[in-house]
């Protein structure tokens, strides 16, 4: 597979991704909430909780072999990669590189729901205030406001749902474990092997691929458009900033501690 | 094949403190939305001190004078301080005007205030000894949404001392056209270098959003005008004179203006905060 010209490689891992995150994935959630309603703790955990445990679990151990797959396929060598552990100092720099990413991420949402919300506003606005109806107008801002609540209401489901309903029922070094096996696959998947089998694409086009599919896989199992801007707009930032540093500098380590500590800031 | 991997702590460490400098006030708000003890303090305190950290960082890799004059062999010198100085003070009055007129057209086109929200009815949580021995008890309550969005500014946010509004002016400058001035100006490449600058501006501006979307924009002209004085003086002295300026002008039109008309800030969800 390695001889292949790099836009055929770009399409080969386009097609692995849309594979197993939009429909291994939707079957594996839905055979784990099936599966949910059987297993004991009734009375401590609801169907629903089991079924979030279930698929976070369910979602890491597919994730590793994914890889496994991947590895086959692209013939990358991870040994070479996965180096890091003897950097302490690295590691501290990940949570930093990892609060900064978050906190970005948030600003930039939140200037798009106030920036949808002032435009709808003024839409409204312009509509009703011709007329003179007063209370109209008040009436679209409160319908307003219940609109950005029930954005934000939106963007707690998905996929988003399993990892908060699991930091809500299992105990804390649990739910980080499963957690970190999830997110350090993804990093495994879009920068250790995207990034090194498109590396001969040049670092715009590799970046820029890994980043795209990053953020494209984000949106699968999601239910709108809105309840995916969370996790789209943290994606183009990480995207960005961890396809950079792993084009210079190819550690995974540090960087999975980046994508464990973003999901324990936005979650926890 | 695989390149053999060099590991950079310096690499690492200015990708997190440009990452962090731009988010800085988004950050000192999510500390105020999490934890009680932050709370005790006003936003613009933690935000301070967040930018106090960023500086110190920012001069422990780049040096202590890479801040102040972030245009490295500027043409003018040292005498782009006492030139700043100047820039800085009438560049100040200009956007003053600037910010007033963004501001004015904007609550003119704007719809009248909504009323205060009804309140909602919602289900009964049990608490305290009512829900101790329920499954409700051994659950952690998580925060995505609470965590992120939510944080609205409340009056006493926004009515705080002249130090403090001052210092927010110099931290900002400090970090915004010291710092990440500093570190567009690293990037190689011409194109990058202008992009780098437009961010941190953006950012700037944006980083306003908390204060209401009009603010966003009437910040537009201030960060503009700041990063074209830092480019052309070489230190950051202007931009902080001309945003010291403008806060200064900000704290005596909160303080002036009559009780009666005050509107508390609104909060996310359209009540007063």
């Amino acid at each position: 597979m390695s001889a292949l010209p790099w836009p055929l490689r770009a399409l080969t891992l386009a097609a692995l991704v849309i594979l197993y995150y939009k429909y291994a994935k939707a079957a594996l959630f839905a055979a784990c909430r099936r599966v949910a309603h059987l297993l004991p703790f009734a009375r401590r955990w609801d169907a629903s909780e089991r079924g979030s445990v279930l698929e976070l679990a369910a979602a890491g151990a597919s994730h590793v072999l994914v890889v496994v797959l991947l590895v086959l396929v692209t013939g990358v060598d991870l040994t070479g990669l996965v180096l890091g552990l003897n950097r302490p100092d690295l590691i501290a720099l990940g949570v930093a590189v990892g609060v900064g990413e978050v906190a970005l991420g948030s600003l930039l949402c939140r200037v798009l729901i106030e920036g949808v919300q002032a435009m709808g506003r003024r839409r409204s606005g312009a509509e009703n205030v011709p007329s003179g109806a007063q209370p109209a107008a008040a009436a679209s801002a409160v319908a307003s406001g219940e609109r950005t609540r029930q954005w934000l209401g939106l963007s707690r489901g998905g996929w988003i749902r399993h990892h908060l309903k699991t930091m809500e029922v299992i105990s804390l070094p649990l739910a980080i474990t499963l957690t970190a096996v999830q997110v350090g696959s993804e990093e495994v998947v879009f920068r250790g092997l995207v990034l090194t089998w498109l590396r001969d694409a040049g670092p715009v086009l590799a970046i820029g691929i890994s980043c795209l599919l990053f953020t494209v896989m984000q949106i699968f199992l999601m239910s709108s458009w809105r309840a995916a801007m969370f996790p789209v707009v943290g994606a183009i930032v990480m995207g960005l900033t961890h396809g950079v540093l792993f084009w210079h500098y190819p550690l995974l380590l540090p960087l999975v501690v980046a994508h464990v500590t973003f999901f324990l800031f936005a979650v926890a | 094949m695989i390149p053999t991997p060099i590991p950079d702590t310096r690499a690492y460490a200015l990708t997190a403190l440009a990452l962090l400098s731009l988010s800085c006030l988004t950050l000192a708000a999510h500390l105020h939305t999490r934890w009680a003890w932050v709370r005790r303090l006003p936003l613009l305190a933690v935000h301070v001190l967040l930018m106090s950290a960023l500086v110190l960082a920012g001069a422990a890799l780049l040096g202590p004078m890479a801040l102040l004059q972030p245009v490295p062999e500027h043409p003018a010198g040292w005498w782009g301080l006492p030139s700043g100085a100047l820039v800085g003070f009438a560049l100040g009055l200009l956007i003053i005007r600037v910010d007033r007129a963004i501001t004015t057209s904007w609550r003119r086109s704007s719809t009248p205030p909504a009323r205060p929200q009804p309140p909602r009815m919602t289900a009964a949580r049990p608490a305290g000894f009512a829900a101790s021995g329920t499954g409700l008890s051994e659950r952690r309550r998580t925060g995505l949404v609470r965590a992120r969005n939510d944080y609205a500014p409340t009056r006493s946010d926004l009515q705080v001392r002249l130090e403090l509004l001052v210092a927010v002016a110099v931290g900002e400058e400090l970090v915004f056209r010291g710092l990440l001035t500093r570190l567009a100006l690293l990037l190689a490449d011409g194109p990058l270098v202008v992009a780098g600058l437009a961010v941190a501006a953006a950012v700037f501006a944006c980083s306003h959003v908390f204060f209401g979307w009009v603010q966003v924009l009437a910040k537009i002209p201030l960060a503009v005008a700041a990063c074209a004085a830092t480019l052309l003086t070489g230190n950051v002295l202007a931009a902080i004179v001309c945003h010291v300026v403008f806060n200064v002008w900000v704290w005596r039109y909160r303080r002036s203006e009559p009780v009666a008309r005050r509107v508390p800030a609104r909060g996310m969800w359209g009540a007063t905060a």
